[in-house]
Formats: structure tokens, C-alpha cells, sequence
């Protein structure tokens, strides 16, 4: 027990001065965006790799969520015999909360961890310190693209999954419960609101943000070996899962406003 | 300013929590000098030449390259000065994302303008100096460890660069091939009038290449002078350790 909760304290500990860097690491990126070299293809190289690692873990996240969510709502609505708004609700927290929230945290441990063992394996085997003094400037070159790579696909690959989470949510209703294939499409569309999907891939755009900012914090400060590596990797997913989850809260209250 | 102090170091001091690794290493090199640094190991020969290129910063004291003192520079002065020095890294440190001819061509894609086929025939030379034409399209982990340093060499001059930082070059190598480096090495100071700073265990290697051996020793240059004075010095801890005996001051037996 007093174990478990000096972790906790640990990583409580390690999240906050994490987030300083964080923070420093943002502005260096935002500096550095403002005049060349830009890395084009470094980004096109890191936003194919963020989609790659991610796309199949958000479907999926996505299909089973949307499926779960319908099963559920369906059963609360059949108490007062209003099942037809299963389609509306599944719609509304697919796109506003769950592919958002959920898929964000999937690739926090995909792209997210990935991203702090490539740079923490560059930077123990001194790689990194090749790059500075071959007269690169680091953050330029590794970390712009990883920031700029997630913030563009994640909301790419959430739009994705909220469609496949709506079609979840038809196959349980329709095909699983029986419920009315047209009603269902005419209640997901009748009151679904473009400022639901709209605040949905907001969100996916700053949790990207985070993943890669958490994933880079993470992997510059490195040290000691693969052992350190290990520790830098789920550092990364721990970081920029709690990111997420917090940020979340008042991203819904700007959003809802 | 030819032949005068192109990189001088003073002063400096540099600790790593309570181990005071450097504690006032004052070094002058002249403008295309050969100094060759040697030490024992964990002496702080790499921490000194990575103060060099601005990898580390100074607890105290200066190091100046061609009249700027590196840790005043800002960013963008930083790199201009960095494109003007090649650094050899003493495990090659080479890019395992990019494959040997990518990581030679690095830096020219970098701060060049120069097309790709011009590109391609300069990798193609810098890498028949260093005796490894035609490997380009091999991966890093698919390297000796003695062809990492090759690469890492070739990596390091494909730039042309003025200043010259090897650290341990020849170390994995046969003697064969060690020689040719020390030549390479030799050929760059003498005909490209570069500037170099050498980190070596090996004194044959040292009284080849260098103008002048400084040696490091307990934080600070024990001694400095040409091959000869070196070689014929009084100081206990100099025959020591140029002869490799096991007896001596350094090791207190
Ligand atoms: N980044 C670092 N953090 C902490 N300590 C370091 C760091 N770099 C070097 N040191 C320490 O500084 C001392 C000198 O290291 P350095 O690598 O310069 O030795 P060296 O003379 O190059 O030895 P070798 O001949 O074995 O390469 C060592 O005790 C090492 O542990
Ligand atoms: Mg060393």
C-alpha cells in the first residue's frame, strides 16, 4: 500500500516537472517554426509514421466503443421505451468525447512511446550530439516534425473513427438489437451538430500536441543506456496520458464555452 | 592571424555532480597545428573536446575558436561555427535511420546548395579516403566497428571543414588501416591547412600525427611539447605512461 502510494506520488512528482519542459519545449518549437530551415520532409516521413502507427488501433478503439456505447444506451433507453435516440446519443459521444479521448490515449502508448525511444536511443548513443554539432539544430529537425506530424493526424485518423464508431453503433442497433435501420440514420444525422465533430477533432489536434510534446520531453532527456530508454518510453505514455486526461477537462469547458 | 591561436582553452573547469573531471585545463592550438591529447582513461579527453564544439558548457573558463568564445554564441553563430568543424565521435555516433552514404552526405545536404550528383561524387570520395568505396547503400547496424569509425570520419570531413576534432580515430582498427587514417590525417593538416584536436591511447599514433602532445592528467595538462620533448621529458608521470608501465606515480606503486 505505502508503496503504491509513493508511486503514485512519484509519478505525480515526475508529471509536474515534466511539464515545465513541456512548456519550454513548445516555445522552442513555436521559435523555431517562425523562420527556416524547415524540414518539409521530415514531416511528411513523421505523418506517415504517426498514421501508420496509429490508424489501426484507433478503428479498432473506435468499432468497440461505438458498439459497447450502443449496447449500453440501448438498454438504458428500452426503460422508458425511447431506443430510437440510441443513434443520436452514440453519435453525439462517439464524436464529442469517446473516439477523441480514447483513441488519443491509444496512440499516447503508440506513437507517443515510440517517438521517446527514437530520440532517447539517439541521444544515449550520442546521435543527437552528432546532429548539434554537424550545425543541426535538434529540436528543429527531430521535434517540429513529431509536433506537427500528430497535431495533423490525429484529428485526420478521429474523423476516421468517429465514422467507423457511428457504424459500430448501427451494427449493434441494427443488426444485433433489430432496431430500425432508417430510423437509426435519421436520428444520427436529425440532431447530430457540426460543432459536435468540429470540437471532437479540436480536441484530437491538442492531445496530439501533447502526445509528441510528452514523447520528445521525454526522449531529450534520456540517460543511462537502453535501462534509461525503457524508463523514457513509459515515462512518454504516462505523461501524455494524464496530459490528455487533464487537458481534457477544460478543453470541454472552452469548447462547450 | 595565420599561425597564430585558432582554439584556446582557459581555465576551464567541468564537474559531473561531485566529480570534478576537468579542473583547469588551459590549451592554446595554432592555426593548422596537429595537437594530439592523450590521458588515461576516464581522464576527460572526450568531455575536453566536446567543450570544443559547444556539446558541453564550461563551469568556469573560456574556450575561443578563431577569436569567439563558443559559449557566448548565440544559436545561429553556434551552427555557422559548427559548419566550419568536424567532430569524429569515439563510438561514430552514426544516423542508424539513414544508410552509410546518407549519413556522409548529411551535412552537405544540409548547408550546401549542391546538386545530387555532385553530392554523390564527393560521398564517393570522402569514402574512398577513408578505404570504404562503394558502400553506400549499407546500414549502420550491418558495420564492424572498426567501419562505423570509417564512416564516422568521412561523415565528419565531407564538409571540408577547418577545424578537425577526432576522438580515439583509429581505435578497432587493424594497423593497416590505422595507418592509412593517421596518412588521411596527416594530408588534411598539411595540404587542407586543417586544425586539428586528437584524442589517442596509442603514442606510436601520437608521435606520427602530432605537432605538439599535451598530456591530460588529473584534471588539468600535466605536460606539453613536440613529439621529442614529450619523449625525452623527465616527469615520472610522462614515462609512465608513454612507456605503459604498470609502476609509476599514476597508478602510486
Ligand atoms: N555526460 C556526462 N555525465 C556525467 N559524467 C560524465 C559525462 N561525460 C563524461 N562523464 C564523466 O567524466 C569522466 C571523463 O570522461 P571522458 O569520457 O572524457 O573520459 P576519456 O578521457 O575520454 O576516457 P576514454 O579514454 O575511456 O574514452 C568520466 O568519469 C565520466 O564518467
Ligand atoms: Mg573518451
Amino acid at each position: 500500500m505505502i508503496r503504491l502510494i509513493a508511486g503514485l506520488g512519484r509519478a505525480v512528482i515526475d508529471f509536474g516537472e515534466d511539464i515545465g519542459q513541456v512548456a519550454i519545449l513548445l516555445f522552442k518549437a513555436v521559435a523555431s517554426l517562425l523562420k527556416p530551415p524547415y524540414y518539409f520532409h521530415m514531416w511528411f516521413v513523421q505523418m506517415l509514421e504517426v498514421g501508420n502507427r496509429s490508424l489501426p488501433v484507433v478503428l479498432v478503439t473506435a468499432l468497440f466503443s461505438g458498439m459497447v456505447f450502443a449496447l449500453q444506451s440501448w438498454q438504458g433507453f428500452e426503460r422508458f421505451g425511447a431506443t430510437e435516440m440510441t443513434g443520436t446519443v452514440v453519435a453525439i459521444a462517439i464524436t464529442r468525447e469517446m473516439v477523441p479521448v480514447l483513441a488519443s490515449l491509444m496512440v499516447a502508448g503508440r506513437a507517443g512511446s515510440a517517438m521517446a525511444a527514437e530520440i532517447g536511443t539517439m541521444v544515449v548513443t550520442e546521435q543527437v550530439d552528432a546532429l548539434r554539432t554537424m550545425g543541426t539544430d535538434p529540436i528543429e529537425y527531430l521535434a517540429v516534425p513529431r509536433l506537427i506530424a500528430t497535431s495533423i493526424m490525429l484529428p485526420v485518423v478521429v474523423m476516421i473513427g468517429d465514422m467507423v464508431g457511428i457504424y459500430g453503433g448501427y451494427l449493434v442497433v441494427v443488426k444485433l438489437m433489430g432496431g430500425g435501420e432508417v430510423t437509426y440514420w435519421q436520428r444520427t444525422w436529425e440532431f447530430l451538430m457540426m460543432s459536435d465533430v468540429t470540437s471532437g477533432l479540436i480536441k484530437a489536434a491538442v492531445f496530439g500536441l501533447i502526445i509528441a510534446l510528452f514523447g520528445c520531453v521525454r526522449g531529450f532527456n534520456t540517460s543511462g543506456g537502453a535501462q534509461g530508454v525503457g524508463r523514457a518510453t513509459t515515462g512518454a505514455v504516462v505523461g501524455g496520458s494524464m496530459g490528455i486526461l487533464i487537458s481534457n477537462f477544460f478543453l470541454t469547458k472552452l469548447l462547450i464555452g | 592571424m595565420d599561425d597564430g591561436v585558432f582554439i584556446s582553452i582557459e581555465g576551464l573547469h567541468k564537474a559531473f555532480g561531485d566529480d570534478q573531471v576537468l579542473q583547469g585545463v588551459d590549451l592554446s592550438v595554432h592555426r593548422g597545428e596537429s595537437m594530439v591529447v592523450i590521458g588515461g582513461s576516464g581522464s576527460g579527453k572526450s568531455v575536453l573536446i566536446k567543450h570544443v564544439v559547444g556539446l558541453l558548457l564550461p563551469d568556469a573558463g573560456h574556450i575561443k575558436v578563431d577569436g569567439m568564445v563558443v559559449a557566448g554564441l548565440n544559436r545561429t553563430e553556434l551552427n555557422e561555427l559548427r559548419q566550419r568543424m568536424g567532430m569524429l565521435f569515439q563510438y561514430a555516433a552514426l544516423f542508424d535511420s539513414m544508410n552509410v552514404g546518407e549519413n556522409v552526405a548529411f551535412a552537405l545536404r544540409q548547408h550546401t546548395k549542391m546538386r545530387d550528383a555532385e553530392i554523390k561524387d564527393r560521398v564517393e570520395e570522402v569514402l574512398a579516403w577513408v578505404g570504404l568505396e562503394g558502400d553506400e547503400e549499407k546500414w549502420p547496424a550491418e558495420l564492424s566497428g572498426g567501419m562505423k569509425k570509417r564512416v564516422g570520419l568521412a561523415r565528419a570531413i565531407a564538409l571540408g571543414p577547418e577545424i578537425m576534432l577526432y576522438d580515439e580515430p583509429t581505435t578497432g582498427l587493424d594497423p593497416i588501416l590505422a595507418d592509412q587514417i593517421y596518412d588521411l590525417i596527416i594530408d588534411l593538416n598539411e595540404r587542407l591547412h586543417v586544425t586539428s584536436i586528437s584524442i589517442t591511447h596509442d603514442m606510436v599514433s601520437a608521435y606520427k600525427i602530432a605537432d605538439r602532445i599535451a598530456m591530460l592528467y588529473r584534471g588539468k595538462i600535466e605536460e606539453i611539447g613536440s613529439p621529442e620533448e614529450i619523449q625525452s621529458s623527465p616527469n615520472p608521470v610522462i614515462q609512465q605512461f608513454i612507456h605503459g608501465r604498470a609502476e609509476g606515480p599514476i597508478t602510486g606503486r
